[in-house]
């Protein structure tokens, strides 16, 4: 019987050769993460659980990324909760100035290989189909199980497949390509199921644009958003210290719910509009509205790749006078990175706040809240109301070039209009 | 006292010995009519011989259906005194009932009465009569004053024609461990099983009981329960008769006569089941002072409310004893003392009777340790020698050490005391907590205007089961089920305020017995009002806005459902039901949102899929889903919708439609069946430790 890579993915870790959408399965855990903010909720399970110990305190990842550096007294005490947990358990702790955004980090650090499953108490988790590992978002109370039994339960998805064909254009990437997807399907069009992206454009995307497409998969309601391993995967976690992982492929008969091909030639970049992912617009259509703020980075695109992009739009501009622009990289490595090459000089000669990786204003928490009427675009995956502060704010996602052009322009624009607005 | 002489006796000696020492004291009382412990002594004499001049024999069975009067008293010592062995049954059974225990008894003769005005048209001799046929070992009929024409047609003997036998009786002699009465128990499908209790075991439960309640001769006991039962038999008459004491008689029960009585005949040990005591505090009657004369009383029968027995203690004055026992133990087997403090006086059924032993194990024989949960069991002088006839029934309760299983979950506190938690077989496991029906029905019972309260667990695809109150109301009582509801939250631990609550007229009840809990489970269904939640209801939408507040993500999600509609938690009803796409609750609130509509007490969600997290931690807290698209699609907000959960009909009552949910998958119902994800995780791990 034919197999998708999801279901391959999951028979490798229960132990079966068959697995069928719809089966449930308890399988074993490579990796289980969660943030400050789950890794609470979690540790409180975990303790209600009798004769509770870390399975492996190896696999176990706990990385304060979403209120960090502690923002107020709650956020400190939450983080010093779960600091005193990792070293009672001796689990790995990424703490502030040690750490990332946990998607950004995790497979930085050599923590994710292909094939892996990853148990991860946020919902992007699924961010880590880029390098074809199956990571799924689950609740605290899943967390906590997994910590203990090393597994979790869950339902083998369906799968639908996404090729895309085509060249890519300028200014159009990894971002533009979910963005348009989302659109088609809606937020609800792969509703538990595993989104298996390919074709000839994804064989030759790097990995941050791979990244940036896994990131957004729950974004269409998602269970993971899968690339199958290639050449470029292991170039890229050798990089990071591991030679090592399942390259599995789907079957070519293997049996999708649906299957979605798009000519991307013809795309422009795109633009979610508030309040939902799914209200997507091509650039075009936005052209010359105005924004108060750009947020570049963040896990969706802060990885080193994505502030090159911005990097090569602001390089010798300053951001308009009525927008503030804040980049966050990804993980301290990117932020060395992007500063010995040269980026955070020019982000900072742009007027350009850097800040130190944290998923603070995506979620509304801190570093970049908006106040009511605000509009900001931003490279992060979700517009909802009041999403990144004032419920009457509006927040426009994009790929990181459109971005940086808009913070430069103070509204919506493609980089290759930046001339032609100067001069006018 | 300790009458500790009265421990290895039989009844038919017990009343000579205190007839000789009492002899003109009034022993029993009803109406203006008394009699001397000497009279009854002389009459109970005068039957026995006559009965043995019917030729019934000893070890014979003497079947009695009788109100609660003096002739009751004297037939059952008479019997003891034949060394008949007495089969009593409560004069509110039907035919069948009768019928059936007569037949597996076979008693060669029957004392029965007829007084139809009194007995809500029931004759009961009548009835016998007309079963007759059916009873091939019946050779004789005794009716209490019968009338001259049933007499010569239907050849009933008259019970006080026997009186009359002066045949010197030759007395029984029977042991102490002969058996003295059958008296009928209901199994746990509800059929009747005839405990055989011996002299030695109820005369010597009775001095223990008599020695708990400190009686003297000075006693005065009031006899409202039915002496058709050992509570009658046992703690009311013999302990009585060990004390020398007075009986008064009530062949009724009614509060406001046993108000009248308790004053006007001084009454002093008031014995009752909870039901009596609530209707007699409750009633417009009641007055405190006409109480002055209680000094101690039994409350047992039934689970005690500790709130009903504090008030009992209070307005009736006395120091009211709560006893735990059962037929086939005599019935008494712990009662609390004089001297215990207000505790364990209200909240425990108290401590053993002498010379009975208890243990609590897990599964069928594994002794717990004191303050742990498990099936009480008893041993003593005073367990059954077995059920009539029946050594199936018997081996499934009563094991080759002696002990009884008692079928009833309790806790011996490491100081002595017990507290029973509930039957073992009427246990409901709604979502892997155990819930006790008598004890969700003692809280709903304190509520001020409920009469009679049943709590049955209805069968559901998720949860197990779910629990259902039944609740009559008292005649004139306003209120709705909300404000049940609003008391049980103060009162109850959150799983076991009741799902469902339905008010009945009436609930049926085998007479004088148990509520029909399996007629009635069948009248139970899931009944509620749809909340219809779209994909646009995502609490991630919603939430962030608070992170500038705070990032205390307990203190968030608390929020989000109320933000996902403001007067959502408030307008929802325990019972109703959310309809849900699936993008309903994701994101950070996905703990919380669950627990948060758990808490407004719905009882199940309606889903297109067991999709995201929201489900998936919905699961995990043992929250109910049906997954089933085309009801998410045909219901709509505010539609009252029935359920049969075991059966996954999901039904729209508004528009008639009807829908069938996928079927739940059993790996997740193992995650339910255990209480939640936790439990389930604890079962894992041990699982994978002993692999």
């Amino acid at each position: 019987m034919a197999h998708t890579l999801a279901e391959k993915i999951l028979a490798a870790k229960c132990d079966q050769t068959q697995l069928s959408p719809g089966q449930f399965v308890n399988a074993r855990v490579d990796l289980v993460l969660a943030s400050e903010l789950s890794g609470i909720l979690a540790i409180e399970e975990f303790e209600k659980i009798k004769g509770a110990r870390v399975f492996d305190p190896k696999k176990v990842v706990f990385v304060m990324d979403h209120f960090t550096p502690a923002k107020d007294i709650k956020s400190a005490e939450i983080v010093k909760q779960c600091r005193e947990f990792a070293q009672q358990h001796g689990i790995r702790f990424y703490d502030v100035g040690r750490a990332g955004i946990q998607h950004i980090l995790l497979p930085e650090q050599g923590l994710i290989a292909p094939g892996d499953l990853i148990a991860g108490a946020d919902s992007h988790t699924c961010t880590h189909g880029f390098i074809g590992a199956f990571g799924t978002g689950i609740g605290s109370t899943d967390a906590a199980v997994a910590m203990v039994l090393g597994e979790m339960w869950l339902k083998v998805p369906e799968s639908s497949k996404f090729i895309y064909h085509g060249k890519l254009p300028k200014w159009v990437g990894g971002k533009d390509l979910i963005l348009h997807t989302i659109a088609q399907i809606g937020v609800e069009g792969a509703r538990y199921q595993a989104m298996e992206f390919t074709g000839e454009v994804v064989a030759e995307l790097e990995m941050n644009d791979r990244f940036s497409m896994a990131n957004m998969a729950i974004e269409a309601g998602a269970k993971a958003g899968l690339f199958a391993a290639d050449e470029k995967t292991r170039k890229y976690i050798r990089a990071r210290g591991r030679d090592d992982g399942l390259y599995l492929q789907s079957d070519p008969d293997a049996e999708y719910t649906n299957v979605f091909e798009f000519d991307v030639s013809e795309f422009e970049p795109f633009i979610a509009v508030p309040f939902i992912p799914e209200n997507v617009r091509p650039i075009s259509e936005l052209n010359g509205l105005e924004i108060n703020q750009a947020v570049i980075g963040m896990c969706t695109n802060g990885n080193l790749e994505d502030l090159r992009a911005a990097a090569e739009i602001l390089k010798g501009h300053k951001i308009h006078p009525r927008v503030r622009a804040v980049i966050i990289p990804g993980s301290q490595k990117v932020y060395l990175d992007a500063m010995r090459e040269g980026l955070i000089e020019i982000f900072i000669e742009a007027n350009c706040s850097v800040s130190t990786p944290t998923c603070g204003p995506c979620l509304g928490g801190h570093m970049g809240v908006l106040a009511a009427g605000e509009r900001c675009i931003s490279t992060s995956n979700r517009n909802f109301r009041g999403r990144m502060g004032h419920p009457d704010s509006e927040v426009y996602l994009s790929n990181p070039y459109i971005a940086a052009a808009s913070a430069i322009a103070g509204e919506i624009i493609v980089p290759d209009q930046l001339h032609q607005k100067a001069q006018a | 006292m300790t009458y500790e002489s009265f421990h290895n006796t039989n009844i038919g000696e017990l009343l000579s010995v205190q007839a000789v020492r009492f002899s003109n004291q009034t022993f029993l009382r009803l109406d203006g009519e008394r009699l001397t412990y000497a009279d009854v002594e002389y009459q109970s004499c005068a039957l026995a011989a006559g009965l043995r001049g019917l030729g019934i024999q000893p070890g014979d069975r003497l079947g009695v259906i009788l109100p609660n009067t003096p002739a009751f008293v004297i037939t059952i010592f008479a019997a003891a005194k034949a060394g008949l062995i007495l089969v009593p049954i409560n004069v509110r059974r039907d035919s069948d009932n009768v019928l059936t225990r007569l037949i597996k008894t076979r008693p060669k003769a029957l004392v029965t009465f007829s007084e139809p005005k009194e007995f809500n048209g029931t004759d009961h001799l009548n009835m016998v009569t007309n079963m007759w046929s059916d009873l091939p070992d019946l050779a004789h009929l005794i009716a209490v004053s019968p009338t001259r024409k049933s007499q010569k047609k239907n050849r009933i003997i008259s019970w006080n024609s026997l009186l009359d036998d002066t045949a010197p009786l030759v007395p029984s002699t029977a042991k102490p461990q002969n058996p003295a009465a059958i008296i009928h128990t209901l199994g746990s499908s509800g059929e009747p099983r005839g405990a055989t209790l011996t002299h030695g075991g109820l005369v010597h439960n009775a001095s223990n009981i008599a020695a708990r309640l400190d009686c003297t001769a000075e006693d005065v006991f009031l006899g409202a329960i039915p002496f058709s039962n050992t509570f009658g038999l046992t703690s009311i008459i013999l302990t009585c008769v060990v004390a020398g004491a007075q009986l008064v008689c009530m062949p009724h029960y009614r509060p406001h006569e046993a108000l009248r009585l308790v004053e006007e005949t001084s009454v002093t040990i008031l014995p009752g089941v909870p039901t009596m005591f609530a209707l007699e505090l409750n009633h417009p009657d009641f007055n405190p002072s006409a109480c002055a004369s209680l000094r101690t009383g039994i409350m047992a029968g039934a689970p005690c409310p500790p709130e009903l027995v504090r008030r009992v203690r209070e307005e009736m004055g006395c120091n009211l004893l709560i006893g735990y026992g059962l037929t086939e133990a005599s019935p008494a087997v712990t009662m609390t003392h004089l001297e215990d403090g207000p505790i364990t006086a209200t909240e425990t059924v108290g401590r053993p009777l002498d010379d009975i032993e208890l243990k609590v194990i897990k599964g069928k024989s594994e002794s717990l340790s004191p303050g742990e949960e498990g099936e009480l069991c008893v041993r003593g002088y005073n367990i059954m020698t077995g059920y009539w006839e029946d050594p199936q029934a018997t081996a499934q309760v009563l094991d080759e050490e002696g002990w009884l299983h008692t079928g009833d979950l309790a806790i011996i506190d490491p100081d002595g005391p017990v507290r029973i938690v509930g039957r073992k077989d009427e246990v409901i496991i709604r979502g892997g907590f155990k819930i006790y029906p008598g004890s969700i029905e003692m809280v709903l019972r304190s509520f001020q205007g409920i009469l009679d309260a049943a709590v049955v667990g209805v069968p559901d695809l998720i949860y197990g089961e779910l629990t259902c109150a039944c609740l009559v109301r008292e005649p004139k009582a306003d209120f709705a089920k909300e404000q049940v509801l609003a008391f049980a939250r103060v009162h109850l631990p959150d799983y076991a305020i009741p799902d469902r609550v339905i008010f009945f007229e009436a609930l049926p009840r085998h007479p004088g017995g148990p509520v029909q809990k399996d007629y009635l489970r069948e009248r139970v269904r899931i009944r509620g009002h749809a909340w219809k939640f779209g994909r646009n209801v995502d609490t991630d939408a919603i939430i962030p806005a608070r992170h500038c507040n705070t990032a205390d993500p307990r203190e968030l999600a608390l929020h989000c459902m109320e933000d996902a509609d403001a007067n959502f938690v408030k307008k929802m009803r325990r019972g109703d039901l959310i309809v849900a796409d699936s993008n309903f609750g994701c994101g950070s609130s996905r703990e919380v949102a669950p627990l948060t509509i758990k808490a407004a007490g719905v009882s199940a969600v309606v889903a297109k899929s067991f999709a995201r997290i929201f489900f998936r931690n919905a699961i995990n807290i043992g929250l109910p889903i049906l997954e089933c698209p085309q009801a998410v699609d045909g219901i709509n907000e505010g539609d009252e919708v029935e359920i049969e959960p075991a059966a996954g009909i999901i039904r729209n009552l508004t528009t008639g439609a009807q829908y069938q949910a996928v079927s739940f998958p059993d790996f997740l119902r193992r995650i339910i069946d255990v209480g939640g994800l936790l439990a389930y995780a604890e079962e894992r791990l041990a699982e994978k430790n002993s692999a």
